[in-house]
């Protein structure tokens, strides 16, 4: 009774889907963000400070700057990747469905 | 040299298996990198695919063991983690992006080329990538060994940038070591290759890649043996003057030698074999000739190691984590290692 509509016609939950897919991804990268940022200015709380932990090496701006560019870049790739992916994926029409 | 086993010895030994496992199975997707880079000849194109195939499944599970050993390294002996992340930041931020690199290449070429209108192009400069990063990353890794082994790290004593963090591990038997690194890493490409395909004459492109990279392997391994003595480096008297160094030689040279006879012969399971037993004992002379030092010349395994609990404890963890990773990688590999029938 209650399946009465194919699940792929259901416009909302359709949408629900849409919405739901990255929610996984933004939800361990905002734990993990209230947890750094959270913690500062410990790196281990009440044992060692971050500013004491920080590799003594001089210059860190450069591997900072590298990884964030490197990481951007692939988060671009990743990205038009999956765009391709969706453009590709099989077109259903309406009469194919029914 | 005393040969007491306390929890520091047992740790150090275990991530000495890691490390080993990460060899030949992860050194291998490496190699394999580089077979793609060369691939030449008339079957181009399949030896291409054939590494493309062979890696495809499981290289990603073969980092198991670098991460093992890094947290061993990182709760077990501080000391040397924190020395070794410090000196040698800029070749292990340069490997770091080598190992990302490559990874991210192998699956980005794997993905474009598979509809109509695609760029090929696209597919290629991302082998392109793959290859280099391939190369690149085990020459580092080979450097950052070779600093170690050769005049060890000492405590930064406070000189200029370049005297602390590029002098220690840009030395000529750094270099070395990163070479054989990167020719043991084809080597052992090659030859797990030979048992990849069913096609003769794909196969003996292997073969001949092979029997060529053990040459390579021979030179370079005997050119750091030579430096490490003629610069009287810590490793070239472990090498040379402990009281296992002259039957690891004999077994080192015989594994060597029973690899070449059985590629030339066309025995390329016992090929597979030799070759791995040979990379090992390369790996575990290394490690012998620089016991008991963890990080010579001053830094011993005891003298770095973590409180005695905390040893204990990661003992502990570490025999039920087998009980889960063991299983798991066998039926990963008989999944999708399955011999072609």
């Amino acid at each position: 009774m209650w399946r009465r509509r194919d699940l792929t016609r259901h416009r909302w939950l359709l949408r629900a889907l849409v919405v739901a897919a990255p929610m996984g991804f933004i939800c361990t990268e905002a734990g993990w963000i209230v947890t750094e940022v959270g913690r500062q200015p410990w790196i281990i709380h009440g044992v060692m400070k971050t500013a004491d932990a920080v590799t003594p090496m001089p210059g860190l701006i450069v591997p900072f700057l590298t990884f964030t560019a490197l990481y951007c870049a692939l988060g671009v790739v990743v990205a038009w990747l999956l765009y391709q992916q969706v453009l590709r994926s099989p077109h259903t029409t309406e009469e194919e469905a029914a | 040299v005393s040969l007491a086993i306390g929890p520091a010895e047992l740790v150090a030994g275990i991530a000495l298996v890691a490390l080993n496992a990460y060899v030949l199975l992860g050194g291998a997707d490496f190699g394999g990198g580089v077979w793609d880079l060369l691939a030449s000849g008339p079957r181009k194109r399949e030896q291409r695919a054939l590494v493309a195939e062979a890696i495809g499944p499981i290289w990603e599970a073969n980092h198991v063991w670098l991460i093992l050993v890094v947290v061993l390294l990182f709760t077990c002996f501080p000391p040397a983690f924190a020395r070794l992340a410090v000196v040698l930041h800029i070749p292990l931020s340069l490997m770091l992006i080598g190992i990302v690199l490559r990874g991210s290449a192998f699956t980005f070429r794997s993905h474009y080329g598979r509809g109509p209108g695609d760029a090929a192009d696209a597919s290629h400069y991302w082998g392109r990538i793959f290859a280099i990063a391939s190369g690149g990353t085990p020459v580092l890794l080979g450097l950052c060994v070779g600093a170690l082994a050769g005049p060890g790290l000492p405590r930064p004593a406070g000189g200029g940038f370049y005297a602390t963090y590029v002098a220690p591990w840009l030395t000529l038997f750094g270099v070395t070591v990163g070479v054989l690194a990167l020719c043991l890493f084809a080597f052992l490409a090659a030859v797990y290759l030979t048992l990849e395909t069913e096609d003769p004459a794909l196969r003996e492109d292997w073969r001949r890649r092979a029997l060529g990279s053990a040459g390579a392997v021979f030179v370079v391994a005997f050119g750091a043996l030579g430096l490490a003595l003629a610069e009287n480096l810590h490793m070239g008297r472990g090498l040379t003057e402990g009281p296992a160094a002259a039957p690891l030689h004999v077994a080192t040279g015989l594994a060597a030698l029973t690899a070449i006879g059985a590629l030339w012969r066309r025995r390329y399971r016992l090929a597979r074999v030799a070759a791995a037993g040979q990379v090992s004992l390369i790996l575990w002379g290394w490690a012998l000739g620089q016991y008991p030092y963890l990080i010579p010349p001053d830094l011993t395994i005891r003298a770095a190691a973590a409180p005695r609990i905390t040893l204990v404890l990661v003992l502990w963890a570490l025999a039920a984590g087998a009980l889960v990773l063991f299983p798991s990688l066998v039926y990963l590999f008989r999944v999708f290692k399955r011999q072609p029938a």
